[in-house]
């Protein structure tokens, strides 16, 4: 009798023990990393020393024309130019959206022309507040490669109050 | 009593152990789907779009003429086995061999060369298409996106893997671009002329500034304007004396003879062997399509400089 009592118990901790770990509420993750919308107004200008152009080795998912620049901020779309655009004409995104409080990433992809390859190409990138540079940066291209780069900046939340309170 | 105990406790653990389990009896097809491609550029470009996704067959071995080949009933059955079929297209395959090959099986076949601007070669008072688009790497972009394009209809759920490689796979199509430019950069205009067996090497000429010389038409078969006549004999070697030609070039898959008797006749080198039609076997540095496109380079470039 004493084998089958061991095992009962056995099977009923054991038992208890699955059903607990099979029926227990999923454990809570904690909420992500809430971001803050920064206030104030910004401005994007890039300007480049090249003609866009389609670029023939764009990925092309549709029959539509390749795209010649694609600007993205924090993981979203913001431009995408598929036209010709002369050399040294900017090209201007204001407001821009999704600027957030703290770490922000601007992602550039632009094409240089391939028939020109052996020269390097550069695209100035730049950020404004309502009164205040937040970015002033240029990229330079590998000869003959596409440029794409990705620029972080900041917005410290006393630029954000400073720009916020200029706004008034 | 105590046996009868233990039994239904034991069957009840199991119940217990088995609740909340996901279902084992689910029957998951496992298959990858299977791609089969035409020519060994082919299957290079699908295998760089979708990895271990999927599995690529390839119809010709490495130095293999897609012009004259023949299919055998291996072939056959590699058909009745795949998901998708691609060829080149443009005449290629001697006598369309692989859209013959997919239509008999019954498989979907997609062109690789769909989209691209083909380069017209006048010849025997015919017009024909050159089929050789993939020696500008312009036009291997095109391939890959219209790969790409197949691969993501094919298996929905693989679309943004595909994609992904794709967009990497056609930067160092781009890189490799300007690469071959700046190499050639330290050729002079004047003694870029590229005299190879046949005349598989129009795109090539055309993206980087070469005069394409070859005794023997488009295709290395019976169409019309291929194969070997003697005017195009002749003008090849006048070409050679005319221009000063360095060197003159055998390809992998084309028999090397008649370029070594152009060689002798015109009293030049043999610069060296070209993968043209197919790449080069496993293990080779032209067994990828940069390779080759790269050996190709620094051969030509080591001869003609």
């Amino acid at each position: 009798m004493r084998p089958v009592l061991a095992a009962v118990i056995w099977i009923v901790l054991i038992g208890g023990l699955t059903l607990y770990m099979n029926t227990r509420e999923a454990v809570k993750l904690p909420e992500g990393f809430k971001v803050s919308q920064a206030s104030g107004t910004y401005s994007l200008e890039l300007t480049t020393t090249f003609a866009l152009e389609p670029d023939p080795f764009a990925l092309r998912t549709t029959a539509d024309e390749p795209e010649a620049l694609v600007v993205k901020l924090n993981g979203k779309e913001l431009l995408r130019i598929a036209d010709k655009v002369e050399a040294g004409r900017p090209i201007r995104i204001d407001p821009v959206p999704e600027v957030h409080d703290g770490a922000n990433e601007l992602y550039v992809e632009a094409s240089p022309p391939v028939d020109s390859a052996l020269r390097s190409y550069a695209i100035r990138i730049q950020i404004m507040g309502t009164h205040q540079e937040v970015l002033d940066r240029t990229i330079w291209s590998e000869h003959g490669m596409k440029i794409a780069a990705s620029v972080p900046f900041c917005i410290e939340p006393q630029q954000r109050k400073e720009e916020h309170g200029h706004g008034r | 009593m105590g046996k009868y105990a233990v039994i239904a406790l034991l069957v009840l653990l199991s119940a217990v152990n088995s609740y909340g389990q996901p279902s084992q009896t689910k029957k998951v097809d496992n298959r990858k789907p299977i791609i089969l491609c035409s020519t060994t550029q082919l299957a290079d470009f699908t295998r760089q779009i979708v990895g271990d996704r999927c599995e690529v067959l390839c119809i010709l071995a490495p130095g293999a003429d897609p012009h004259t080949y023949m299919p055998t009933p291996r072939d056959a059955q590699m058909a009745l086995r795949a998901d998708l079929c691609i060829e080149n297209g443009l005449h290629l395959e001697g006598k369309d061999w692989m859209a013959t090959l997919a239509k008999d099986a019954g498989k979907p076949i997609i062109t690789a060369t769909e989209g691209i601007r083909p380069i017209e070669l006048r010849a025997e008072g015919v017009t024909v298409n050159d089929p050789h688009a993939w020696f500008s790497p312009k036009n291997a972009a095109i391939y890959v996106n219209n790969i790409v394009r197949a691969v993501s209809k094919l298996d929905p759920s693989g679309k943004d893997q595909y994609q992904a490689r794709a967009k990497l796979y056609l930067q160092q199509l781009r890189v490799l671009d300007s690469w071959v430019k700046e190499q050639f950069s330290a050729i002079p205009p004047d003694q870029r002329i590229l005299v190879t067996s046949h005349d598989a090497f129009n795109y090539f000429a055309q993206d980087y500034g070469f005069r394409n010389e070859a005794p023997v038409g488009w295709s290395t078969g019976s169409e019309v304007g291929a194969g070997m006549t003697p005017e195009r004999f002749k003008q090849v070697v006048d070409s050679i004396k005319n221009f000063g030609v360095k060197a003159v070039f055998v390809e992998t898959s084309v028999n090397p003879k008649l370029v070594r008797e152009i060689a002798r006749e015109a009293g030049v080198n043999v610069g060296g062997e070209l993968y043209s039609d197919s790449m080069g076997a496993a293990g080779t540095a032209g067994e990828t399509y940069i390779g080759m496109i790269r050996e190709n380079v620094i051969t030509i470039v080591n001869a003609l400089k």
